[in-house]
């Protein structure tokens, strides 16, 4: 509750520094989505999300913007309701400098954030951004914390805080509760209303457009677990913490908790034309960290102990996309990607056993298709996409922005080490080889006015049968389909 | 003035006036507008007006006034020496221009919308809070932004 009071404290003050402006619009929107699905754990459910927006802004320097949502989502089991800070920033804008920086943007508050290639840390963030313009440079830093987003808000419209990078957050993220639930359900009493606390540091640094227009980035992404300051500030020990952290040293195993995972990602990428109308995008990340390892060890009574192992990990990835706006505004993408595993963890969470630890762990989860996406840990993965504005040449302003785009994306693994999805086979060896499957997903965006938008998607996931385990949500073909409609007013 | 924002203003003054040809009077209410920094109402009718095609660019601002005034565009009982919000402006834009609005627009044909619309469709960036004051020079590039979008389409 402590963390909630943050929040509300938070939400205050920057309301109340947002509030002395002058300037304000007060405004909403309506949300509907719906998911149907052959996947068990999904079934049909639908949510209704109503938004409520505030901006204000003084001069050309600094505007303030916040919205709040709520959403009752109807599911098998009932309904459920969640509330969620969708953003709320105080944001500053100074361009034309005499010194300095051609343009300085700050924002502070709760944003949307990622990295250069959103593979390592897409979601939103509390913290600042400072962007600094230059003529022959951009330079990015953002920092904040993922401690006061909550673990539950919703899955449909607004994708939960994936922050789980170990045991710890594993737990603390299968013992989740919504706000509303804490609140009202004298059940969830001593549930984690709170995603992961982390602290988050992106450092982004973009040459735009130095050799034949390629715009070259540098770029470097950290996150620590800020457990170990939260229990040195509660004077720690395992009954004043719901979730406590196993000790270096330690000398007993124990399956469901796990230690502080603090990582880091140092990455470069070229984006850029290539040839005509082709556009290239390639990127790479070395990540490196620690996590803890049940390892041998000669001193300790059980033969074992637990001793931090170095992260040394990879990720890499390109992108083509070819444009072509006389053929209905059409473009063909293709890509790949890969995250490095590590062959002889024993689980997906601080898994390491011995010797370095191999496995690429992004900070936020997901990727991939519409029902199976795997983090980027263990897997290779391509994909063929083509989109299109069919109705473009119609003299009908509410049709012919109507986007329909397809996408194929075949998966691998790249070890027999684990994967960051849930169903596989552990006796999927490597002689059986390392396909896991297809999907297909298609997908028509439709805005027929500038407030209404619409879109459908629909996928078919196809598993290749002996990498999944009988029974598991996606060893037989699946499909989903999602209709997602928004009013903004 | 700035050198640039002298090229800006003027290249948005002749897209304005493009088919009606710059006169002695339309080159006045320009400058006399320019030179606000919160926009006059009657100057800005009447650039909108002309811009728009709904007045000839010979007419005065008290007919631009009229002519807005009797397809209920505005009050009667608006002065001319009034000051204009952004959502005046905007509004005047979008019936004048005939620019189809969102959802929202077609129900409630309100200032409000209209800015939201014009900022959608990125005629003009900033704040979109329709009871801003808005500079002449604003009016002027927000209505040639709006022209050349129109032409565009």
């Amino acid at each position: 509750m402590k963390r909630l009071l943050i929040i509300l404290l938070s939400v205050l003050l920057v309301a109340a520094a947002g509030g002395s402006l002058t300037a304000f619009d007060i405004g909403g929107t309506v949300t509907s989505g719906t998911d149907l699905s052959t996947l068990d754990i999904a079934g049909a459910s639908t949510e209704l999300e109503a938004g409520l927006w505030l901006e204000t802004g003084k001069g050309d320097h600094y505007s303030f913007e916040m919205k709040l949502d709520l959403t009752a989502a109807v599911t098998d089991e009932g309904f459920d309701f969640y509330f969620n800070p969708d953003y709320l920033k105080l944001d500053g804008l100074w361009d034309n400098l005499d010194y300095g920086p051609s343009v300085l943007a700050t924002s502070f508050g709760r944003f949307s954030t990622s990295d250069f290639t959103s593979k390592i840390f897409s979601q939103k963030l509390d913290g600042m951004i400072m962007n600094f313009n230059y003529p022959a440079v951009e330079f990015t830093f953002t920092a904040g914390t993922t401690a006061l987003m909550f673990t539950k808000s919703g899955s449909i419209l607004n994708s939960a805080s994936s922050t789980i990078l170990s045991r710890t957050d594993a737990a603390q993220a299968n013992n989740g509760t919504s706000l509303m639930e804490l609140l009202f359900d004298p059940a969830a009493a001593g549930k984690s209303v709170f995603d992961s606390p982390r602290a988050v540091e992106i450092i982004t640094l973009t040459l735009p457009q130095v050799v034949a227009k390629q715009n070259i980035t540098l770029s470097m992404v950290a996150q620590e677990d800020l457990r170990p300051f939260f229990e040195v500030v509660k004077d720690y020990s395992d009954e004043t913490t719901a979730y406590p952290l196993i000790q270096e040293g330690e000398i007993d195993y124990y399956a469901d908790r796990g230690g502080a995972v603090d990582t880091m990602y140092i990455g470069t990428g070229v984006s850029g034309p290539s040839i005509g109308s082709l556009y290239h995008n390639v990127y790479y990340y070395f990540g490196t960290g620690r996590a803890l390892s049940y390892a041998a060890d000669g001193n300790s009574s059980t033969g074992f102990s637990y001793q931090y192992d170095v992260i040394t990990s990879h990720m890499a990835g390109f992108s083509l996309d070819y444009f072509m706006p006389w053929l209905f505004n059409s473009r063909i993408s293709a890509g790949a990607n890969f995250g490095t595993g590590d062959a002889d963890a024993e689980g997906i969470y601080e898994g390491n056993r011995e010797g370095y630890y191999t496995q690429f762990t992004p900070v936020t989860a997901g990727g991939g298709g519409m029902i199976f996406s795997p983090g980027l840990t263990n897997i290779f993965s391509a994909s063929a996409s083509y989109s299109l504005k069919p109705l473009e040449w119609l003299p009908l302003p509410f049709l012919n922005d109507m986007q329909v785009a397809a996408v194929i994306m075949p998966f691998w693994r790249l070890t027999e080490g684990p994967l960051a999805v849930s169903g596989i086979n552990s006796n999927f060896t490597l002689e059986d080889g390392n396909y896991l499957g297809s999907e297909i997903d298609l997908s028509v965006n439709w805005r027929p006015f500038s407030d209404l938008g619409v879109i459908f998607q629909t996928g078919l996931f196809l598993p290749y049968s002996d990498a999944f385990e009988t029974g598991s949500d996606i060893s037989n073909p699946t499909f989903m389909a999602k209709l997602n409609v928004s009013l903004s007013f | 003035m700035q050198k640039n924002k002298v090229f800006i203003v003027l290249t948005a003054a002749l897209i304005i006036f493009a088919a009606a040809g710059l006169s002695a009077q339309s080159m006045e209410i320009i400058d006399d507008l320019l030179g606000q920094e919160s926009a006059n109402f009657g100057e800005s009718v009447y650039m909108i007006t002309v811009g728009g095609g709904i007045v000839d660019e010979s007419a005065s601002i008290s007919e631009a006034m009229e002519a807005a005034s009797e397809k209920k565009w505005i009050r009667s009982k608006t002065s001319a020496d009034d000051t204009i919000t952004l959502g005046e402006v905007s509004l005047l834009t979008m019936k004048a221009l005939k620019i189809r609005g969102g959802l929202m627009y077609k129900l409630f044909p309100t200032p409000r919308y209209a800015v939201r619309e014009l900022a959608y469709l990125e005629i003009f960036r900033g704040e979109a809070h329709p009871n801003n004051e808005i500079s002449g020079e604003d009016v002027v590039k927000l209505l040639s932004q709006a022209i050349s979008w129109k032409e565009d389409k």
